[in-house]
């Protein structure tokens, strides 16, 4: 009994993050895993979900409203692109400005792989030792 | 006796890579110089708001403000910063150069009013912004901050930081010089 009555407490507290009161379960996970996504523009690599600045409560308060207004994960991702730039986003978009910066693990596994193709070859490769190039080369002589 | 290629072409290997990083390196800290903070505001309609002024704490909506180039500085009575900007601002206002609208950004009233009687009101309409919300549909990041509308309501420039004569005579200036010649 006491079991159920701790588990419906804090099922409780965590509806409401920030003290704002979400309409479902869904919303408020979406709050948070938005909130964990942006940077706070004033501050050095600190999210939004971390941050105390004034101006990340007010980003905060306006992701609420814009979840309420019924907007999408990717419409809330683009108001705040458009208004505090590429910064406010830890995971870069892929523009011709950021291509190499996506592309560049693809290349590294490509130079990985020759790399060690290239060192298998030469360890299935015939080592010669001084005795064989000499015979190679009494061969050659009587030739 | 010479490395065949293949073994050669592995010893420049860090080389070419220490090429490709200083370039990109090069390129992004170059790139990071021009666009301090890269801002799609511009060129777009000021966003719609509806707040009280400071001063005759009466309504005011975006629509208050189109029908003349405005200056929209945001400022606050806790930001060191605005003073530095205070005197080009009521140079502007004085010489009617511009209409100057204030954002009051997060500010207490009572303390903004003080600073505007001690230090003069260069703003037209003072706009009360005490929770940040038409500033963060601005992409404002602190004060000070400046933009320019155009007579449609449209952001025509914007000024992260300090307003100077320089930027003013620069970036803001010349927008309405070509709007007095179209006229």
């Amino acid at each position: 009994m006491l079991i159920i009555a701790l588990i419906t407490f804090t099922f409780a507290m965590t509806e409401s993050i920030d003290g704002f009161i979400f309409a479902t379960e869904s919303e408020r996970q979406r709050y948070g895993r938005l909130i964990e996504e942006f940077r706070c523009p004033q501050c050095v690599n600190t999210n939004l979900a971390g941050s105390d600045a004034p101006i990340a409560s007010d980003i905060r308060r306006k992701v609420f409203s814009l979840i309420r207004d019924g907007k999408s994960d990717r419409e809330i991702r683009t108001y705040l692109r458009e208004r505090y730039g590429d910064f406010i986003l830890f995971k870069p978009r892929f523009t011709p400005a950021t291509w190499a910066l996506w592309g560049s693990p693809l290349v590294l596994l490509l130079l990985a792989t020759w790399f060690l193709l290239g060192i298998r070859e030469k360890r299935n490769a015939i080592v010669l030792d001084i005795n064989d190039v000499q015979r190679i080369q009494e061969i050659c002589r009587k030739v | 006796m010479r490395a065949n290629p293949k073994t050669r072409l592995l010893l420049v290997t860090p080389l070419i890579g220490f090429v490709i990083l200083v370039f990109f390196l090069a390129i992004g800290f170059g790139l990071a110089k021009h666009q301090v903070h890269p801002s799609a505001v511009l060129n777009e309609p000021f966003p719609e708001f509806s707040s009280m002024t400071l001063l005759s704490e009466k309504p005011i909506t975006n629509d208050d403000l189109v029908g003349t180039f405005r200056l929209v500085n945001v400022w606050a009575s806790w930001c060191t910063a605005c003073v530095a900007e205070h005197d080009l601002l009521l140079e502007l206002a004085s010489s009617e150069a511009i209409s100057i609208i204030g954002v009051n950004y997060r500010d207490n009233a009572d303390d903004a009013k003080t600073w505007l009687y001690e230090r003069g009101n260069p703003y037209e309409i003072v706009i009360v912004d005490s929770q940040g919300e038409l500033c963060v549909d601005l992409g404002v990041y602190g004060a000070p901050e400046t933009f320019l509308l155009d007579p449609e309501g449209t952001i025509r420039a914007k000024q992260v930081g300090v307003l100077t004569r320089a930027v003013w005579i620069k970036e803001f200036q010349p927008w309405l010089a070509t709007r007095a010649e179209q006229n």
